[in-house]
């Protein structure tokens, strides 16, 4: 090995350890949501005397977990359940194994689809072996990665600032809006940094496969110099304060509640093209209760839970794998794109490969925030 | 203890489901290798195509080996829904570039050879498939083999083995359903005829001799025509002895008749000299009554002998003389015995004496009875070889017909023009068993001048 060779070597190593560690930490520029990154544990007691306690590890907000929850809790009074706090990336990291001194979950929670196909793939995950419920078939893997939740990619923006004419009803839009006046957006856009969002990261492969406008649209971000975010709630947040005024690649679950707080804010369903990814549940190999585990993944996806699913994100999964007529009337929206769905399958793992994800990462970022 | 008594189609059908079941284990074992070695055969291919797009996908940025996974790699896998699938990029000098660093892989087989090598391990909990294949990348002095390695888990395989297995046997289970169905259809088909024969014959009243009318197929019908020929010759027998029994027992009737009528004439006679004749009638109609029963008799009697003694040897001659001596007198006169100035002058045979006596008595008796005016002509000869002795008991009576000489030596036969003469149909039969049964023949000639030749021909004794 030569001496320039082994320098190479050792400088892609640091690099890897970097981005690694990165991942790990969360976003040195994230105004972090303290919630997620102090992995915030939030009890809900059983409702009659605790015979057992489910301990789940979500990146889902508490506000939108806690119906699903006490929903369950109502078919199923005996059981205490535990909700742990995680972002996409960490969450993944604990339950392939890297050394952590918290308890092994039952459930893991995640909406970042890829990173949970690849817990499944390498074996860290156990089959649920329940009835599928009619899911749609993108939606369900090797009966042990279920979907239970329809969560589309939105652009929401300030009604105050941008009026009916200028409102980017497309990526086309977008990219026309921020071509023609970088100067008026500049630092008002925000979007996911998808170096630490799980669920970022999905979005923006997911629309780089699809579109031949994704690299436009990162270099018109760029130039207006947008605002990279750890988490949907931080750029909802960023919006409501008026920071920013057009948030790109938002969870519509999140936006949701948040246009009910922010009358000032609306959401717009992209006409070009819908990414919608799918809330995720597996039950890890390790799980002390596999048993609740399957109770809980039941409930879920039954009748009942689909209602509070719906109540709590937006949508459930129930039905919408063949129209989108309930996405269109959620988020009212005139005539939403194609719909544009995540694999939930091997070729989720292309772009969690080290070295690809590191060059698209890096190729993403030097466009973005140069 | 008894052996259970044995079943031909249970015996078939058992045979022919052990065989079946026995090729079935066999075809099993033979389709499932096979299965198992198709599926392989397709999913290797796929899983090189996988290699090789990511192989193709190598570059050399900045001096170091980097490869942008393709999309394609994964895509191709994934079509197999279930599948689950592990990869490894790795540099001339084993170091991981991208992918499972403790996926296991092939060693290259030789430089030249440049096709993908396929092997089977356990990984991630699962067996696996690896397909490796190289990729020689120039890029300076580290310039070597870059080795892809994917592997991917056996669902998908075991799905299409699985389904190929399926496929392929329960044509093979039905056929052999469809056989056993066939074989147990057709033995019962076969059967049928002997069924229906059995029927026939157990409805059957006993004298119902006449020919069976159930129809059958041709393979039964050479069985049926043998019963059917049985049954007639038994109805022929039955009829002849019923014919028998009606002409003895007329006869027995006469002579008893005449005995009786004698009698009472004789009872009242006083002359001496008519009591005499009376007496005289009375005897002759007594011998004949008792010739008749004596021959009924000696049949049943010499049937019984030729059975249970053995042959012993004795002079032919000497049986002779000793039965002339026994004819009443009147006939000893009439039988006259040729010349027997010959090479040999005695006459050694092997037979039951008692057969022998009766043969000898009973051509005595028929040409004595036949041709009642002339004198009898018997010869005694050794042949010229020496190897047999002829007997021949010539007389001048009406002799018999060619076409009845045959039958006349069956039991019961008489000749057809001889109605009038008394007899029981049974004597020629009998010298010609006792022939028979010490080794030699009865024949009967034209006697040249008219007249009959009975001739006897016995194995001389050494």
């Amino acid at each position: 090995m030569t001496p320039r060779h082994s320098g190479l070597q050792a400088r892609r190593l640091a690099l890897l350890v970097a981005l690694g560690a990165a991942l790990l930490l969360g976003s040195l520029d994230c105004r972090a949501d303290q919630s997620k990154s102090t992995n915030e544990l939030k009890s809900f007691a059983a409702p009659a005397s605790a015979a057992a306690s489910l301990l789940i590890h979500g990146t889902a907000d508490i506000a939108a977990m806690a119906p699903v929850i006490e929903g369950f809790q109502k078919e199923h009074p005996d059981i205490e359940v535990q909700y742990r706090l995680y972002e996409t990336l960490p969450l993944y990291q604990e339950a392939a194994g890297l050394p952590n001194d918290k308890s092994a979950a039952d459930l893991l929670i995640s909406s970042a689809m890829d990173l949970q196909v690849k817990l499944a793939n390498d074996g860290h995950v156990q089959p649920a072996a329940i009835a599928k419920r009619g899911l749609p078939s993108w939606a369900v893997w090797r009966d042990e990665i279920f979907g239970f939740t329809v969560e589309p990619a939105v652009i929401v923006y300030n009604k105050d600032v941008l009026d009916g004419n200028e409102v980017p009803k497309s990526h086309q839009d977008l990219i026309r809006l921020l071509e023609r006046s970088p100067e008026r957006f500049r630092r008002k856009i925000a979007t996911y940094d998808i170096g630490v969002s799980g669920v970022g990261y999905l979005f923006a492969t997911t629309e780089s496969t699809l579109s031949a406008n994704f690299w436009r649209l990162a270099h018109a971000l760029g130039v207006a110099k947008a605002k990279l975010f750890c988490c949907t709630q931080d750029m909802l947040d960023s919006l409501g304060r008026g920071d920013t005024l057009i948030a790109y690649d938002v969870l519509g679950s999140y936006a949701l509640r948040q246009v009910q707080r922010h009358p000032n804010l609306g959401i717009v369903l992209p006409e070009d093209y819908v990414t919608v990814v799918s809330r995720t549940i597996v039950i890890p190999r390790r799980a002390q209760h596999p048993a609740l585990a399957r109770t809980f993944v039941d409930y879920v996806l039954s009748e009942a839970g689909q209602a509070v699913v719906a109540e709590g994100f937006g949508l459930s999964i129930a039905g919408v794998g063949t129209d989108r007529e309930q996405l269109k009337t959620r988020y009212v929206a005139e005539k939403p794109g194609l719909l544009n769905f995540p694999t939930l399958g091997l070729p989720a793992l292309a772009y969690l490969d080290l070295v690809k994800r590191e060059q698209f990462v890096r190729t993403w970022r030097q466009i973005v925030s140069p | 203890m008894q052996r259970p008594q044995t079943s031909i189609k249970r015996d078939i059908l058992l045979g022919a489901i052990s065989l079946l079941a026995i090729l079935g284990v066999g075809l099993f074992l033979y389709v499932r290798n096979f299965s198992l070695n198709a599926a392989d055969t397709a999913f290797d291919r796929v899983l090189a195509a996988s290699a090789f797009s990511i192989a193709d996908s190598i570059r050399v940025d900045d001096g170091n080996l980097t490869v942008e996974l393709p999309l394609a790699s994964l895509e191709i896998l994934g079509a197999a829904r279930e599948t689950r699938a592990f990869y490894a990029v790795r540099a001339p000098d084993h170091s991981l570039i991208t992918g499972y660093a403790d996926l296991p892989d092939a060693a290259k087989a030789n430089e030249l050879d440049r096709s993908p090598a396929f092997s089977d391990a356990v990984y991630s909990g699962a067996q696996v498939r690896i397909g490796t294949v190289w990729r020689y990348i120039d890029f300076g002095e580290k310039s070597g083999w870059v080795n892809v390695s994917v592997a991917e888990t056996r669902e998908a395989r075991s799905q299409l083995a699985s389904d190929i297995l399926k496929n392929s046997l329960a044509p093979m289970m039905l056929a052999g359903l469809v056989i056993c169905l066939l074989i147990s259809k057709g033995l019962n088909r076969a059967w049928a005829p002997l069924v229906a024969l059995e029927a026939e014959l157990t409805e059957r009243a006993p004298g119902d001799l006449t020919s069976i009318r159930t129809p059958v197929p041709k393979e039964v019908t050479s069985l049926v025509s043998s019963l059917n020929g049985f049954m007639q010759r038994l109805d022929g027998v039955l009829n002849t002895l019923r014919g028998i029994a009606v002409d003895t027992t007329h006869d027995m009737r006469t002579r008893l008749a005449s005995i009786r009528a004698l009698a009472e004439v004789a009872a009242t006679e006083p002359d001496p000299g008519l009591l005499r004749s009376y007496a005289g009638r009375i005897l002759a109609n007594a011998v004949d009554a008792t010739r008749i029963v004596n021959q009924l008799l000696a049949d049943a009697a010499i049937a019984h002998h030729i059975e249970t003694s053995g042959n012993p040897r004795c002079d032919f001659l000497e049986l002779y003389l000793e039965a002339v001596e026994r004819l009443p007198t009147e006939n000893v006169q009439r039988c006259r015995l040729a010349d027997l100035s010959t090479a040999h002058d005695d006459f050694p045979v092997s037979g039951a004496p008692f057969a022998l006596r009766e043969l000898i008595d009973n051509l005595l008796d028929n040409a004595l009875k036949y041709a009642p005016d002339g004198t009898i002509d018997v010869d005694l000869r050794t042949s010229v070889d020496g190897s047999t002795i002829e007997f021949d008991v010539a007389d001048r009576g009406p002799g018999i017909p060619d076409k009845d000489k045959s039958r006349v030596l069956e039991r019961f036969q008489r000749g057809s023009e001889q109605d009038h003469v008394a007899g029981s149909g049974l004597g020629l039969n009998i010298a010609k068993n006792a022939a028979v049964s010490a080794g030699g023949n009865l024949a009967l000639l034209d006697r040249p001048g008219g007249g009959l030749v009975a001739r006897v021909t016995l194995p001389r004794s050494p």
